[in-house]
This record gives C-alpha cells, sequence and structure tokens, in this order.
C-alpha cells in the first residue's frame, strides 16, 4: 500500500528528474529546424488508428479531509491537506481568501457580524446562519446555504508529466498537468458543501486557477495577477454557495420596504471546469494541458437524477461517502491511483454522465512534443482532435440514454458538433456534403450544406449551456460551441438504433463530428481556401431563419472526433428525459431592474487586441458596477472578422439581443487601426435562437463578426476584483481583458476615481488572509510576489489618468 | 535526513525512461541569415535565442507611426532592465523594409537611440536586416504579422509589439509597446527573468 505522503514526495521529485536528465541531452538541431505547424487540410484525415483507443473518464481527486471548520479550527495539528503537510489552511504562502477566515463589513446587509472577524469561528457560524437555507428534495429538509455540509479539502500540485498522446510520436509528450493527469483530475463539489483546494505550483512559470462558471471570492477567481508563484501555494476555496438574491418589497401595515435576501435557486451551478488563467501565458499553458472538469451538484439537478428524469443510477447517484466525514472503507481509493478514488468508487458516481472535454493540438512528430505558436495573436488551432486527452478515441456505450457535458476546452476552436450513423459518417469523410458535380465551395454548394446535414444527423436533447441546466430539455441535431462554452445534452442510443435490443455480438456505431471549417484562430469561415478573406458569415448559434438564411456555415466534408459504439438490450428503465422535460426555472431579469447600461468594444488594433481600445492593465478597474445592481452590458465586436467568445467572471448572464450586420459581412475592406467605427445596421437575430437558450444562463457569450450583444447580470456577493475577456485565449493574453470591481459599501468617497477602485490596484492585498499576527488578522500578500505598488505622477500616466495614492496598510484596523 | 536522501535516489531510479525531448516555443523561430547596424552577421536562432532574454521588436526607419514611440520605449527598457539582466538580455529590433534599411542606415537610427557603440553598462541592442525573404521568414515565425494580406502588406499598419521571454524557461509573451510602462516593464522581468530576483526582486530602484 502506498501512503500518500510517498505520492507527494514522488511529485516534488519529479520534476528534478525531468530537469537533472534533460540538462544532460541538449539536443543540436540543425540549422533548418523547424517545428510541426497547423496543417488544415491534415484535420480532415484521420490516422489509421484512429478511434482504436479507448476514452479516458478523468479520474476523481478524493479529499484529503472532510471536517467541519470548527473540527479543523480546533485541532492544532489537523493536517487537512494530507499527512505530508502540515502547513495550515490560509498559513501557505499565498494565502486563503479573507471571506474564509472573516466578515467582509458589507455581509452586515446579509445580517452577518462584520464584528467577528477577528474570531474566525465565530464568524463561520455568523454566515452560515445568515447566508439563507433553500430545500432538498434529497434529504427531505431545507439545508444552510453556506457550510450545511462539513468541508472538503484537496491537495492538488500543478506539475511536467509526460504522456504517449499520439501513437505516431517518437518520444512521450512533456505536458503541465494538475495531479500529473491531463486534463486535470475531476473535482466533484455540491452545493453547500465548501471546498478548500491547495494547488501548489512546481512548474517554472506562474499559475493562477480559475473555477470557471463558479461563484467565488476574487482571491480564488484566478485572477490574472493573483499567482501562484514557482515552488508555492495557494488555498483556493470554492464556498459553493448560492448568490443571495435582494428582494425588496412594500410592507402594508408599516408602509416600509422591507428588503430580504434569498438564496437564489436559479443560479445552481453544474457543469463547471478549472484552468489555468495565469497573465500572459494562459494560452500556452492551457495548450500544454492546464484543464480539468469540475462539476457541482445543486439539489434540483441530485433531485432529477434520483426521480429517474436524467441519465443515473437513480438514489445511488446522489450519494457521496465522504458526505460528512473522510470514509474508513479501504475500497474507496484505487491502490494504483491514490488519493483517487476506484472507478465506481467516487461521489455522485454514474456511468451515464461522462464529461468529453474537445481540444485540439499540433503534435510534432520527431520530438512527439506539442508545437505551440500563437499564429500571429490569432489563436493558436491544432489538426489532432482530442477527447479527454486522448487522440480521436472511441467509447463503447449501453443501449440507452446518456448524458454528455461537453466542454470545448481549445485556445481558439469553435465546434459545430453533430452525431452521424456510421454509414452517413464514413460516406462523408469520403466523398464530402457536396454533389458530385457541384464546385467545391462554391456559393450554392455551401448554401445547401446545412440543410443536408441536418437532414442526416441524429437528435438528441440539450438540457443546458454553460454552468447551468436549461428550463426544459430541447431537442437538437447539432450544438455550436465555441471556447470555454460548456453543452450539456442527453443523447437516447437506444432511440437512434431503432428502439431495438441489441443481440450479443450485434453493434451499431455512431460518430460524434464537428462539420464548422475552421483554418485560422480568426473563427470559422464557409469556404477553406479564401486566400484571407476577412468575410466570415455563420452564426454563433443554432439559430434558423424563417427560410433558413442565417443558419451557420458547414463544412464539405465532417470531422470525426469521438466513434460510439453501441452494444446490448434496451433498458428496462431508462431515464425519462424527453424533449420538453421542465429542469430548472429560469426568468428573464426585467428591464425595470436595469440601473447601468455600459458599451464595451472588442477590436484589433496595432498587432493586439483590446477593449474600448485599451489595453488591459491589470492595476485598474475597468468598470465599477453596484453590488446586487443589475447592468446591461452591450458587447459589440469591433469587426476583421475574429470571432471573441466574451467571458465574464463571477455570475452568470442572461442574453437580451443579439444582432447581426449581415451587409457589413459582404465588405470585404479591412477596418485599419485608428479608423472610426463604421455605422452598425444590426438585424435582430434573437428570434432566430432558441427561446430557451436565450432565456437560460451563460458565462461566456460569443461574438461573431458584425454582432452586438446585449447582455444582462447582476453582481452578488463578493468583493473584486474579478475580469472579463475574450476566451480566444491568444486573445485574452494580448491583452483582450477589463477589469471590473463591484462595491458594495455603498458609495465611494468623493475624492476617489470612480473608474478606478484601490483593491483591484493592490493586487488584492485585502483579499488575501495570512494567518493570525498576534491579535490581528494578516491581510495581503508577501512583498516578494508584489513589490509596492508604484507612485505614478498623473503626468506620466498617460490616458489612463491614475491618481497617486498611498499604499494601503498591510493590516485592518 | 538520510531516509530522505535516500528517497531521493531510489525516486531517480524509479524513473526508467529518459524523459522526451524538449521542444521549444523558440525552437520555432526562423534561423535565417541577418546582418547588424554594425555589418555583423548572425544566424538569427543559433546566435541569439540560446541562454538569453530577448526583447524583439519591428520597426522601420522611416516609420512615423508607432515606432518612434516604441524605440523610445525600448530605449527605456534597455537602460532599465540592463541593471536587472546585465549583459543576459539582448534586444532585437527588426527591419521590415530590408531594402531600404541597409546596415548603414540602422547605424544611423541607431545612433537615434544610443545604440550605435557598445556599452559596458547597457546591454546589447541589434538593429537587424537582410533579405527581404529572410526577413519575411522571421517575420512570420515570430508571429509579427497578420492574417489579412492587405493589412499584412500594408508596412504603416504592422505590428507595434514587443515579444520577449529567454529560452532557457521557454516562457515568451508578447504585449503591445503602449501599455503603461510600469506594467510593461514588470511583465517583461517576470517572463524573462531567469531568476526570482529578476522576476519579483527590488534590485534595480527605480525601475
Amino acid at each position: 500500500m502506498v501512503h500518500r505522503r510517498e505520492i507527494l514526495k514522488g511529485a516534488i521529485a519529479a520534476p528534478l528528474v525531468a530537469s537533472a536528465a534533460s540538462a544532460a541531452q541538449i539536443e543540436e538541431r540543425p540549422v533548418t529546424f523547424k517545428p510541426a505547424e497547423f496543417d488544415k487540410k491534415k484535420q480532415f484525415e484521420l490516422p489509421g488508428w484512429a478511434f482504436r483507443h479507448e476514452l479516458q473518464i478523468p479520474r476523481v481527486a478524493r479529499p484529503t479531509a472532510v471536517m467541519t471548520f470548527k473540527e479543523w479550527y480546533e485541532s492544532k495539528d489537523a493536517h487537512v491537506f494530507g499527512p505530508g503537510d502540515p502547513v495550515r489552511p490560509g498559513d501557505s504562502f499565498h494565502g486563503i481568501a479573507g471571506e474564509f477566515m472573516s466578515t467582509p463589513s458589507h455581509w452586515s446587509k446579509y445580517g452577518c457580524k462584520p464584528s467577528v472577524y477577528l474570531d474566525p469561528l465565530a464568524s463561520w457560524e455568523d454566515k452560515q446562519r445568515n447566508f439563507g437555507t433553500f430545500r432538498s428534495e434529497i434529504l427531505n429538509r431545507n439545508i444552510r446555504n453556506w457550510g450545511e455540509f462539513p468541508i472538503k479539502f484537496f491537495k492538488i500540485p500543478i506539475r511536467e508529466t509526460f504522456k504517449e498522446l499520439h501513437p505516431d510520436a517518437k518520444h512521450e509528450t512533456r505536458l503541465y498537468s494538475y495531479a500529473g493527469m491531463v486534463p486535470g483530475p475531476t473535482l466533484k463539489m455540491r452545493l453547500g458543501q465548501p471546498v478548500v483546494v491547495r494547488f501548489s505550483n512546481e512548474l517554472d512559470t506562474e499559475t493562477s486557477v480559475h473555477l470557471h462558471g463558479g461563484h467565488s471570492p476574487s482571491h480564488s477567481d484566478g485572477f490574472p495577477t493573483f499567482y501562484i508563484l514557482q515552488g508555492k501555494s495557494r488555498d483556493y476555496f470554492y464556498p459553493n454557495i448560492l448568490p443571495l438574491q435582494c428582494n425588496s418589497k412594500l410592507d402594508s401595515t408599516t408602509n416600509k420596504e422591507l428588503v430580504t435576501y434569498e438564496p437564489d435557486i436559479r443560479e445552481a451551478q453544474s457543469t463547471m471546469w478549472y484552468h489555468d488563467h495565469g497573465m500572459d501565458a494562459t494560452a500556452f499553458n492551457v495548450s500544454k494541458g492546464l484543464a480539468g472538469v469540475a462539476p457541482c451538484f445543486g439539489e434540483r439537478e441530485l433531485e432529477l437524477i434520483r426521480d429517474g428524469v436524467l441519465p443515473g443510477l437513480g438514489n445511488a447517484s446522489c450519494l457521496d461517502p465522504d458526505q460528512y466525514s473522510l470514509s474508513k472503507d479501504p475500497c474507496l481509493e484505487d491502490p494504483e491511483y491514490p488519493g483517487f478514488y476506484a472507478h465506481g468508487k467516487e461521489p455522485y458516481h454514474n456511468p451515464y454522465d461522462i464529461p468529453l472535454v474537445l481540444q485540439d493540438k499540433v503534435i510534432d512528430l520527431p520530438t512527439g512534443q506539442i508545437a505551440y505558436s500563437n499564429k500571429g495573436h490569432n489563436g493558436y488551432l491544432g489538426d489532432t482532435f482530442f477527447v479527454n486527452g486522448v487522440a480521436w478515441p472511441y467509447r463503447c456505450v449501453e443501449n440507452r440514454k446518456y448524458r454528455f457535458r461537453l466542454l470545448d476546452g481549445s485556445n481558439a476552436r469553435v465546434f459545430r458538433l453533430r452525431i452521424l450513423s456510421e454509414a452517413d459518417f464514413l460516406r462523408l469523410s469520403e466523398n464530402g456534403i457536396d454533389e458530385p458535380g457541384e464546385a467545391p465551395d462554391s456559393p450554392e454548394a455551401i448554401a445547401k450544406r446545412p440543410d443536408k446535414y441536418e437532414a442526416l444527423a441524429k437528435p438528441f436533447l440539450r438540457i443546458g449551456k454553460d454552468s447551468w441546466l436549461w428550463s426544459k430539455a430541447v431537442e437538437k441535431r447539432s450544438v455550436v460551441l465555441a471556447m470555454a462554452n460548456r453543452a450539456d445534452v442527453v443523447v437516447d442510443f437506444n432511440a437512434l438504433v431503432g428502439g431495438i435490443d441489441l443481440e450479443p455480438g450485434e453493434e451499431r456505431v455512431f460518430y460524434l463530428v464537428n462539420t464548422m471549417p475552421q483554418t485560422d484562430g480568426r473563427g470559422p469561415k464557409e469556404k477553406l481556401d479564401d486566400g484571407g478573406d476577412p468575410r466570415v458569415l455563420p452564426l454563433p448559434f443554432d439559430a434558423v431563419g424563417p427560410d433558413g438564411e442565417v443558419r451557420g456555415a458547414e463544412s464539405h466534408k465532417p470531422i470525426g472526433l469521438l466513434k460510439f459504439i453501441v452494444r446490448g438490450p434496451k433498458p428496462a428503465v431508462d431515464a425519462s428525459i424527453k424533449a420538453g422535460s421542465k429542469l430548472i426555472d429560469h426568468e428573464l431579469i426585467r428591464d425595470d431592474e436595469v440601473s447601468v447600461v455600459r458599451e464595451f468594444i472588442f477590436e484589433r488594433g496595432k498587432g493586439a487586441w483590446q477593449i474600448n481600445s485599451r489595453f488591459y492593465d491589470p492595476d485598474i478597474a475597468n468598470a465599477t458596477p453596484t453590488g446586487d445592481s443589475v447592468e446591461e452590458w452591450v458587447l459589440r465586436n469591433g469587426g476583421g472578422g475574429w470571432w471573441h467568445p466574451i467571458h465574464i467572471h463571477l455570475e452568470s448572464h442572461q442574453l437580451v439581443r443579439y444582432e447581426k450586420d449581415f451587409a457589413a459581412d459582404a465588405i470585404e475592406l479591412p477596418r485599419l487601426a485608428n479608423a472610426p467605427l463604421p455605422p452598425f445596421n444590426g438585424t435582430n437575430v434573437t428570434p432566430f435562437i432558441d427561446p430557451t437558450e436565450v432565456i437560460g444562463l451563460h458565462d461566456t457569450t460569443v461574438l461573431g463578426p458584425n454582432t452586438v450583444a446585449r447582455i444582462r447580470m447582476r453582481f452578488r456577493t463578493w468583493r473584486g476584483p474579478f475580469v472579463f475577456h475574450c476566451h480566444n485565449l491568444e486573445h485574452e493574453d494580448m491583452r483582450m481583458m477589463f477589469n471590473f470591481e463591484p462595491v458594495h459599501d455603498g458609495k465611494l468617497p468623493s475624492d476617489r476615481d470612480p473608474n478606478v477602485v484601490p483593491d483591484a490596484r493592490t493586487h488584492g492585498r485585502d483579499v488575501t488572509w495570512q494567518g493570525i499576527d498576534g491579535k490581528l488578522n494578516r491581510y495581503g500578500e508577501l512583498d516578494v510576489e508584489h513589490p509596492p505598488v508604484p507612485s505614478v505622477p498623473v503626468e506620466q500616466s498617460g490616458v489612463l489618468m491614475i491618481p497617486n495614492r498611498p499604499v494601503p496598510p498591510k493590516t485592518n484596523p | 535526513m538520510t531516509r530522505m536522501i535516500m528517497q531521493f535516489f531510489s525516486s531517480l531510479l524509479a524513473a526508467e525512461k529518459t524523459p522526451p525531448p524538449r521542444l521549444r516555443v523558440c525552437d520555432g523561430f526562423a534561423n535565417v541569415r541577418v546582418v547588424d547596424q554594425f555589418g555583423r552577421s548572425f544566424r538569427f536562432r543559433d546566435d541569439f535565442v540560446d541562454g538569453r532574454a530577448l526583447i524583439i521588436n519591428s520597426m522601420y526607419t522611416t516609420c512615423r507611426g508607432a515606432c518612434p514611440t516604441t524605440g523610445a520605449t525600448l530605449k527605456k527598457l534597455r537602460s532599465e532592465l540592463s541593471k536587472v539582466f546585465g549583459k543576459k538580455l539582448t534586444l532585437l529590433s527588426f527591419t521590415l523594409e530590408p531594402e531600404v534599411d541597409t546596415a548603414s542606415v540602422l547605424h544611423e537610427y541607431a545612433s537615434r537611440l544610443d545604440a550605435n557603440k557598445r556599452s559596458d553598462d547597457l546591454c546589447d541592442w541589434h538593429f537587424l536586416t537582410g533579405t527581404p525573404v529572410a526577413i519575411k521568414e522571421l517575420r512570420y515565425s515570430l508571429n509579427f504579422y497578420d492574417l489579412n494580406p492587405k493589412v499584412d502588406g500594408d508596412i504603416t499598419q504592422h505590428d507595434a509589439t514587443l515579444l520577449f521571454g529567454n529560452s532557457t524557461s521557454d516562457r515568451w509573451a508578447s504585449l503591445p509597446a503602449g501599455v503603461r510602462h510600469e506594467n510593461l516593464s514588470s511583465t517583461i522581468r517576470r517572463v524573462a527573468g531567469f531568476t526570482t530576483e529578476q522576476r519579483f526582486g527590488l534590485a534595480a530602484e527605480g525601475v
């Protein structure tokens, strides 16, 4: 039996081994050496070994400890991050979120007592009392929003690992990994169960971990400069709470306004994922493997699983062996992989709920390494397609319904996913979808493709987008998935095989394919060889107009991604979900709730990316929304033919209106830097988008070319800073990012520039808790990480006009 | 202690296979023949990349758009970062108009930025020219290009970005030269620095 301590030691030793050996073998490269580059033709060619490797399901990480706040706080020697790590939560180099140990002043509106901040235990219990409760049908009682279940502690090293990615490659591939796995270990969470993850960075690069789609404190949200430095750790606190929704109504007897805060159950997350968010290097780090999935289970979702609406094992899929304390059962862990659950033993075990992380990479076969290039800052595309870290895998499935959580984890690839039968896939891979006589890529042929694909593609149910379930299941035949978007779908393989039992030895085969034509980082386009023509026509939604005219473009040949082999008899009882099944109710934010409208224009300038003609500056806040308010943001694509998936941290947003200027698509001339933005003659295409998708929640809304999206969102619970940015990772690294800083404490002092908030300028000095020094809570990051904020005289600060401001004190008064 | 050392060596033995080779981002930089402002000839990847921190930009001497500002920024960065990096840092400015910008033209241009003679206090700053084919290959391999041929062909629309990093850690990033100077300077130190002191230290007061 290998002890977890050995594993952690091994983890620390591994990079040393790597660097020692590689220093010994410095390879001479020939003068003409050139790494592999993206080959647009190769993306349609499958190697002979395609679909011969089985799809891997990422292992589920087991917590190192499960205990209540009181238990670990009162025990001085509780090694919650495993026996080998005596460092208590918050005592790591980068500390833990201040909200873990104390109560920020603005939570007094929830009824919390900020005065108890010197007593972390009293503060925790105060938050438990005041963050509300919600109904659990599973437990048949009301449960607390904050800390109903004990805290789960995890420790995940971020380190280099080697893995065979491509059978034709001469060597294994060097990857960056969470805990040695690509994709990273699955973190299964539950609403009401706080999680603390100690990510320790053993790479020679700064990292920052973002839980994408979560509602987490700023310290733990992966703000780009809230690093985990080389050789250091940061304790990420994921409280897994529902935001509190402010309701005010007039009391009829006293004629006074009554303000109450209730957990917003519509906001219950489902499919989250985590990935690197380090400043300037996110694209490189994610392409090297830093991404993993983190599903969260809310009460309504568990109820749907228990009642057999969503695929699963009924009540058995609603159980967690380590829910209240770390189980002593020796069978829970895989003896070969200590620290991970054995298959079938993980919390909320569900063989019919499978995450699929889609990625594309370029593999340099002679070296076996990932050949990374930011491709002119447009975006890194690959010609080798991976699902869960395996190139072109297959998966044997039962003759029944499955839930797949699809994630586009690539840097710049937009997918249009469809399911084709084996016969159709093989025929189209050979001959393509155009008629034999048709001119290749002729407008007539292109116009006919979507209808032809739609007729061939197999139907499935879409049940959610991004982190959230939709209000009802909707039948679809395709899914458009931009970078960072998730699609939650249910595929009924029994319906696809015609509702029959398959005899032993009999099988049916289906393929998950991508039909989105794309040859560079700008985004999809109709023609593969258009000589750089910036016109890009498809719409980034599954939109169907009255005449089908706004449907997106599709490629001549499909790109195969994953092969499903269906076997066995049909099940006696299958999940009951069907088109129209009710999931989680959503309602549109009303017009009268909106208090502020802001516009953000995403454009290219001087070889880099800008928002509102500015480059990202991590030290300033570009928007300071009032806490609990609703804002409407107008996101405009500044042109040039690029696609920009805009991801906003902290909260979900709703799509209100999506407009596209079709005439502008036909204008070939590029807009030159500093030229005025042309007038926008948008057509409202919102009616063509499925209303369930419009009313559902989003965390990433893709801006196709010549489009304007109007979104609405709330700013609840946490102080900033948070970021919003383009999720084409190369664009993000090239500064297509802005900060926003929710302001909860009422009005800003009159002498303060409302566009610059001190919190954002100080790299989170006051969001990080660093233990108790004598009788005071220590806040802030250590000086070695963030040298004192430079004093910038206004004359030198250019257009940004940052007023000079003293460095804030390190300790709270 | 002895046990720890034993564990370390046993973990060394446990790694049976030799680790896979590295493929660095900078291995993709074109290894073309270039000439600097003093007329010296170099192979770009062989002579500039290994073991050094680099700041690379594109320019042309008659540029009236971004280049004068970028040049001033680089001059300032050179004097600031030389204190941090010493001679480990090299600035490379390659011309986009190699037909016009010969070595002597570049020498004249470099003199305006105090880069026309060797200095003990300042790191090297090479202004590079070459054949148009070589320069184009270099430009594409360093990602100083636009996908739109009209923008790419228009020299006045050229990238005003700096590419920086070092080949040892193989961390490379690009930033517009127009970001706030303190931000630019600290980012270059963090990404291109070899040591913690270079990356985050306070060694160079006044930086």
